[in-house]
């Protein structure tokens, strides 16, 4: 079934949605959750909030590509999750791994000396995005948001890990220094 | 600012970013089977000759693995004379095939498609199998060897009312093509099936069939039926057993594609059924020796336009 379609049984609050919905991203939601919590049950359990938060969501929204809708929405769930039950960042999932590279774009501060509106972080980080090269910006996107495991970000942007690795490492210097000249303290 | 305002705030990248890479983390491999429409499109159904075991009413075989026929015969090799025939003037593929049969029917009835073709069967390379196939009047059997497909033509064949197709048909045989999908070696009109069928008979040795089932019982051992059961003089499988006649009509109705009976004298006869095509077959299995490979081989050698 068409995203159009099963957005539409939404709107028309028709149960069938959720059911069209599983049939479809199912797998896919999975995949991301599980990147970030690596636990099967936990990652149940997100997917089915995500099915909930799609279904108190729409209407009101109309998203027109329901997997990234979708995406975004489990994303959260899952980091929301892993917040939840892990005071230390210190456990064995992608997300995990992935914290440990992100300090050197923001140390980590257990006492913030500033609060950012996250909006205004998100607009920035969008506008640095937008200028990299596509295939850098994939790399960083697959790593980052998805939280894929560097070797499947490597191989779906065809290059070697090792390329993707230092590229990465480049992305994140320079995400640091323009986050500084937009007037992040960091 | 801590981490999370950052891991948050990369939640919120916009979409067109986002789907770009879902578009790149979704792109799968073609799958096998495509690149195997694109061959089975190509390639041309065979022949080759059934052999049944009769039971004990010592119905002689209709080729014995035993005739003194020696190798090759000169005539069949040395006169690649073409048979102009309206059926034969069409697409190949077309006549090798009712004309909805797709790629993946095809992949039913070949046993061996290519290295790495998609089979249900799976039979090894050294092995070849076949079916019967009905095109308007004229009965078509294919045999798969290696990589290359025989088809051999055979008119004045009628199945019967039951659609069991007889086991003798092989003798009514009048003309034959043989073909590898991309040319056709097409026999002489006169030229004798039967001693085509000959030269077959002689590639290989009949091995027992309980080399049959070591190859094919894991897969097949519930479809194994034992019991009262013969052919009649045609070759049909007759029962008396009204469990076994009721199971093989489940296992036919079930589309279960091969059957192998057990009969009384410990030979086993694998059938095939074919639903869509409605037609049943019996399958032989040679081992061929080096040296007849080479003869059959030299059949293919006249293939040339």
């Amino acid at each position: 079934m068409e995203d159009k379609q099963i957005v539409d049984l939404y709107w028309q609050r028709n149960e069938d949605a959720i059911h069209q919905t599983q049939k479809k991203y199912d797998g896919y939601l999975r995949k991301i959750s599980y990147n970030v919590l690596a636990d099967l049950e936990d990652c149940a359990e997100c997917v089915n909030d995500t099915y909930l938060a799609a279904w108190n969501s729409m209407p009101t929204n109309r998203p027109s590509v329901l997997s990234t809708y979708l995406g975004k929405i489990v994303r959260q769930l899952s980091i929301d999750v892993f917040r939840k039950k892990h005071a230390l960042k210190r456990f064995s999932s992608e997300y995990a791994v992935s914290l440990d590279e992100l300090p050197e774009i923001i140390p980590d501060q257990t006492t913030p000396e500033e609060v950012f509106a996250g909006k205004t972080l998100a607009e920035s980080i969008n506008r640095f995005l937008r200028r990299l090269p596509e295939e850098e910006r994939n790399v960083f996107i697959g790593r980052y948001y998805y939280f894929d495991p560097l070797k499947k970000v490597a191989k779906y942007c065809g290059m070697s890990e090792g390329k993707a690795k230092s590229m990465l490492y480049r992305t994140r210097q320079k995400l640091k220094e323009y986050l500084m000249e937009e007037g992040f303290a960091l | 600012m801590n981490q999370d305002y950052l891991v948050d705030a990369l939640g919120a990248i916009d979409e067109d970013m986002v789907q770009q890479v879902e578009i790149l983390r979704n792109k799968r491999k073609p799958v096998m089977w495509q690149n195997w429409v694109t061959v089975a499109a190509c390639f041309v159904m065979l022949v080759t000759s059934a052999f049944l075991a009769y039971n004990s009413r010592n119905k002689p075989p209709i080729i014995s693995p035993t005739d003194p026929t020696p190798g090759p015969q000169t005539g069949l090799v040395a006169n690649g004379v073409y048979v102009n025939h309206a059926y034969y003037s069409q697409n190949f593929l077309d006549y090798c095939l009712s004309k909805e049969a797709s790629a993946i029917d095809v992949g039913e009835f070949i046993g061996y498609v290519s290295e790495d073709g998609i089979t249900d069967t799976k039979i090894p390379a050294y092995r070849y199998n076949f079916y019967i196939e009905e095109i308007a009047d004229t009965a078509r059997i294919i045999v798969c060897y290696e990589d290359r497909y025989y088809v051999y033509s055979f008119s004045d064949y009628r199945p019967d009312g039951n659609e069991n197709w007889p086991a003798n048909l092989l003798v009514n045989a009048e003309y034959l093509i043989i073909s590898d999908g991309n040319r056709e070696l097409k026999i002489k009109e006169e030229q004798q099936v039967s001693d085509i069928l000959a030269i077959l008979s002689n590639l290989g040795e009949k091995k027992t069939w309980n080399d049959v089932l070591a190859h094919d019982y894991e897969v097949f051992k519930d479809d194994f039926l034992s019991g009262s059961i013969w052919l009649d003089d045609e070759g049909n499988l007759c029962t008396g057993d009204s469990f076994i006649a009721s199971k093989l009509t489940k296992l036919r109705n079930e589309g279960k594609r091969r059957i192998t009976v057990v009969m009384n004298d410990n030979t086993y006869l694998v059938y095939v059924f074919y639903p869509a095509r409605k037609c049943i077959s019996s399958d032989a299995f040679y081992f061929l020796t080096s040296e007849q490979i080479e003869i059959l081989k030299e059949l293919t050698k006249w293939i040339d336009f």
